[in-house]
C-alpha cells in the first residue's frame, strides 16, 4: 500500500541502539497512523506495571498516511505514550514541519526506549541515525536550541524539550520548529527523563501515490471548499483561533476565575479581534496549509507565535486577567520553557482559588497579571511553589485540601468551555481518553456553531450519539494526520476518499469512522488495563453540583450521569464502560486484547 | 433600547462595534448583505440575544426588549488542534 513507508524506527537509548523493522500492514489498514498507530503499539509496549516515568515508558512519534503527501494540511504528527500527569494513554499532536520531515526520512513512526546516561540527541538524516552528545543544550530553552540544532529554512527541522521537561514538570510539553507543541499530558518529561534533549529530521523523499490523477483532483476539490468556507477563508486567517472568545463569553460558557462564573468582563480585551487589532504582527501557516490561522504577534517585550484561543482563556478568563499583552508574555514563555500552556494557566488559576480561600499561602490572586510570568517561571525549574504547580492542578488542590478545586478530569485541566453551558462538551470531557479534552469531538461546532448541524447545547437526552460520531471521527482525523480545521470545511467523505487514492486501497468513509471507532475502543481498553473505571468518567463536582448563579447558562449544572448511562449503552459497553466481546469482536480487537491481556496478567 | 454588538469581521462595516438597534448603519447595504441573503440570516450568521441563539427562539420575529442585548457573530470556528 502507499501512504505508508513500510518503516519503523527503534532507537533504545540505555544501549544505543537503533533498530529499523517493517510496519505490519495489516496493523496499518485497522489503526491508519498517529494516534491510531501509537495506541497500537503502546498496548504491546507498556503495560500497567510500568510508571509513567520510568526508562520503560516509551515514546512513539507517529505520522499517518496522508502526512507529507501535499494533501491540504497533511503536516501533522503524534507522539503517543503513558501519561506522567494522568497515567492515562496519551498522545499529543501538533503541526508544523516536523512531521512532514520525519516522514519524508522515510518512517512511519519512531519508537523511543530506555535513558540515556547523560543528555543526548538524536539524527535522523538520509546518511543515517545517529545519537549525539547534547551536554551543551541541556538547561537551554527552545529557541536556543532550535537554532543551535539548525532549523535551516525547514530543509532540516528541531523537536526538543525545554528546561520544563528536563525538570519533569508533569505539564512540559514537546516543542517542534520552534514554537509548535505536542503539549498536553506531559510528554515533555517523559523525554527529560529519558536524557533526550532533542531529535532533529532531514528528509528527502515524499510518500508514494497510487492514484496521482485522483488524488490531485481531490487537492482541487478540497482547495476550493476551503477557500469557498468563510470558517476557513476568513474568520480563522483573520483573527485567529481567538476569535471565538466573545461567542463564548455571550452565551455564558466561558470558564472565568476556575470555572466560578462563566462571564468575564475582559473577554473583549482578550479577544482575537483586540488580539489583530493591537498586536498582530502577521499570519503563518504549517507545511502545505493554506489556511493560515497562526498568529504571529508582538509586544514591547517579546514577538512570537501565537496565542491560541485556549491558551488566552487559561491567562486570561481562567487566572481573572484581561491584560492581553501579559497574556502573549505569557504564552511566549511557555513556548520557550516547554509548557502545555492551557495545564499551566489552569493550574495557575487553581492556586489563585487556593489563596484565597485561604488554604495557600501565595501571592497568586485573580487578576494579577504580574504573577504569570514569576509562576511560569517558577513551575518549569520547580522552584518554591512551583514544585507543586509542575504537578498539576489536581496534586496541587488535593496537596491543599481541596482536590475539588482542580478543574480537571482524570487529572488532565479543562480546555476553555464550561461544561454546564455545553452540556455535551461536558460528556466529551469527561468520556475522553487521554483526560478532559476539547479536541477528541467538536461539540462546539455541533452545540454553539452550528456545524456541520445545529442541537440545542443544553440538551441532554440524545447527546451522546452526537459525542460518539464525533469522538470517533476526530480520532480517525489524528490518525491520517490531518487539522480538525480541514474538517470543518471538507468531511469526512473526501478524507476517505483522499485515503483511497494514496493508498489504492478502497476505504469507504464508514471505514474511516470505524477505524476512528477502533482507535477508541483501544484507548479504552488501555485505560482499563491500567485500572480506570467509571468513577473516572465524570467532571469537577462544581461542575456538576454548583449551578451557575447568573448569565444565559444560569441555573445549569451538567447533567452527566443520563448522557453517561446512554453513552456506555451507545458505544456498545457494558453498565461499567467496559467494551463487550461482541463489540471488540465487531472492531477486531478481540485478539489484540486478550492476548495482551494474558501476556500482561502472567508478567 | 436594545443594543447591537458586531463581532468579528462584521466591524469592518461600522464606525463603532457597538451600535443602536435602529441605527442608519444597521441599514447600511454592506452590513445587510454581510448579514442576510435573500432576506433571510446568511448560514452560520450567529444572532444571540441575551447569550441565546437567535435560531432557539422565534428567529427574526423575537420581540426585543429595552435592556436585551444582541450580539452578531460572522462564521467563525475555534479551538487549537
Amino acid at each position: 500500500m502507499n501512504g505508508w513507508t513500510g518503516k519503523i524506527l527503534d532507537i533504545d537509548l540505555s544501549d544505543a541502539t537503533v533498530k529499523t523493522y517493517e510496519l505490519d500492514m495489516e496493523m496499518a489498514r485497522l489503526f491508519l497512523g498517529g494516534r491510531g498507530l501509537g495506541a497500537r503499539l503502546l498496548w504491546d509496549a507498556v503495560g500497567p506495571a510500568i510508571e509513567p516515568l520510568s526508562p520503560d515508558n516509551v515514546l512513539i512519534f507517529a505520522t499517518g498516511p496522508l502526512t507529507a503527501t501535499g494533501y491540504q494540511t497533511s503536516n501533522r504528527f503524534s507522539v503517543t505514550t503513558k501519561s506522567p500527569l494522568t497515567g492515562t494513554i496519551l498522545d499529543a499532536n501538533s503541526g508544523g514541519f516536523w512531521g512532514m520531515q520525519f516522514k519524508k526520512a522515510g518512517y512511519d513512526a519512531l519508537v523511543v526506549r530506555g535513558r540515556a546516561e547523560r543528555p543526548v540527541y538524536v539524527e535522523i538524516t538520509p546518511n543515517g541515525v545517529t545519537i549525539e552528545d547534547a551536554k551543551h543544550l541541556w538547561g537551554a530553552r527552545v529557541g536556543a536550541v532550535t537554532e543551535q540544532l539548525g532549523q535551516n529554512d525547514n530543509r532540516r527541522n528541531v523537536l526538543c524539550i525545554g528546561p520544563a521537561g528536563e525538570n519533569l514538570s508533569r505539564m512540559a510539553a514537546i516543542m517542534n520548529d520552534g514554537r509548535r507543541s505536542l503539549a498536553r499530558g506531559g510528554p515533555g518529561a517523559v523525554m527529560g527523563r529519558k536524557n533526550l534533549k532533542a531529535i532533529v529530521v532531514e528528509g528527502k523523499e515524499r510518500p508514494g501515490i497510487q492514484d496521482h490523477e485522483g488524488f490531485r483532483f481531490l487537492l482541487y476539490e478540497s482547495r476550493k471548499m476551503l477557500r469557498t468556507s468563510p470558517l476557513t477563508s476568513q474568520a480563522l486567517p483573520e483573527f485567529g483561533t481567538a476569535v471565538v472568545m466573545n461567542l463564548i463569553n455571550h452565551i455564558g460558557a466561558l470558564p472565568t476565575r476556575n470555572f466560578q462564573q462563566s462571564q468575564f468582563e475582559g473577554a473583549e480585551a482578550i479577544s482575537g479581534e483586540a488580539l489583530t487589532e493591537k498586536y498582530l504582527v502577521k499570519n503563518a501557516s504549517c507545511w502545505a496549509c493554506p489556511i493560515g490561522c497562526t498568529r504571529i504577534s508582538r509586544t514591547q517585550k517579546v514577538e512570537g507565535e501565537g496565542p491560541e484561543y485556549e491558551t488566552t482563556w487559561a491567562f486570561g478568563a481562567q487566572c481573572g486577567v484581561d491584560d492581553l499583552a501579559a497574556i502573549i508574555e505569557a504564552n511566549h514563555l511557555c513556548n520557550e520553557l516547554g509548557l502545555d500552556t492551557i495545564s499551566t494557566g489552569s493550574t495557575i488559576g487553581c492556586a489563585m482559588e487556593l489563596t484565597e480561600r485561604g488554604l495557600l499561602d501565595s501571592d497568586l490572586r485573580f487578576g494579577r497579571a504580574d504573577m504569570l510570568a514569576p509562576a511560569i517561571e517558577a513551575l518549569a525549574y520547580r522552584r518554591d511553589l512551583g514544585d507543586d504547580l509542575a504537578d498539576g492542578s489536581l496534586r496541587l488542590a488535593t496537596k491543599y485540601g481541596a482536590p475539588e478545586l482542580s478543574m480537571s478530569v482524570k487529572g488532565l485541566e479543562m480546555p476553555a468551555y464550561d461544561p454546564r453551558g455545553m452540556q455535551g462538551q461536558g460528556l466529551l470531557y469527561a468520556t475522553s481518553n487521554r483526560g478532559a479534552c476539547h479536541m477528541r469531538g467538536n461539540m462546539l461546532g455541533l452545540e454553539v456553531l452550528g456545524l456541520p448541524k445545529r442541537i440545542d447545547r443544553f440538551q441532554v437526552q440524545g447527546k451522546s450519539s452526537y459525542v460518539i460520531l464525533h469522538q470517533n471521527i476526530a480520532a480517525a482525523i489524528d490518525s491520517l494526520v490531518v487539522c480538525k480545521f480541514t474538517h470543518m470545511a471538507v468531511g469526512e467523505e473526501y478524507f476517505a476518499r483522499v485515503l483511497s487514492a494514496v493508498s489504492g486501497v478502497e476505504f469507504s468513509t464508514g471505514d474511516l469512522v470505524r477505524a476512528g471507532e477502533r482507535v477508541w475502543n483501544l484507548e479504552r481498553m488501555y485505560n482499563l488495563r491500567e485500572g480506570f473505571t467509571r468513577s473516572d468518567d465524570t467532571l469537577p463536582s462544581r461542575l456538576l453540583r454548583e449551578p451557575l448563579a447568573d448569565g444565559p447558562s444560569k441555573g445549569w449544572v451538567n447533567e452527566l450521569e443520563p448522557m453517561l448511562a446512554e453513552y456506555y449503552r451507545a458505544r456498545g459497553w457494558d453498565r461499567q464502560g467496559v467494551p463487550t466481546q461482541d463489540k471488540l469482536k465487531e472492531l477486531e480487537l478481540e485478539e489484540i486484547v486478550n492476548s495482551q491481556q494474558s501476556t500482561v496478567n502472567s508478567q | 433600547m436594545a443594543r447591537v454588538t458586531l463581532y468579528g469581521g462584521l466591524r469592518r462595516h461600522v464606525s463603532a462595534p457597538m451600535q443602536q438597534l435602529d441605527s442608519v448603519t444597521m441599514r447600511d447595504a454592506e452590513l445587510q448583505a454581510a448579514l442576510f441573503e435573500n432576506d433571510r440570516p446568511r448560514p452560520h450568521v450567529r444572532v444571540l440575544v441575551n447569550g441565546r441563539n437567535l435560531e432557539w427562539m422565534r428567529g427574526l420575529d423575537t420581540p426585543l426588549e429595552q435592556d436585551h442585548q444582541v450580539a452578531i457573530f460572522p462564521p467563525i470556528a475555534g479551538g487549537t488542534p
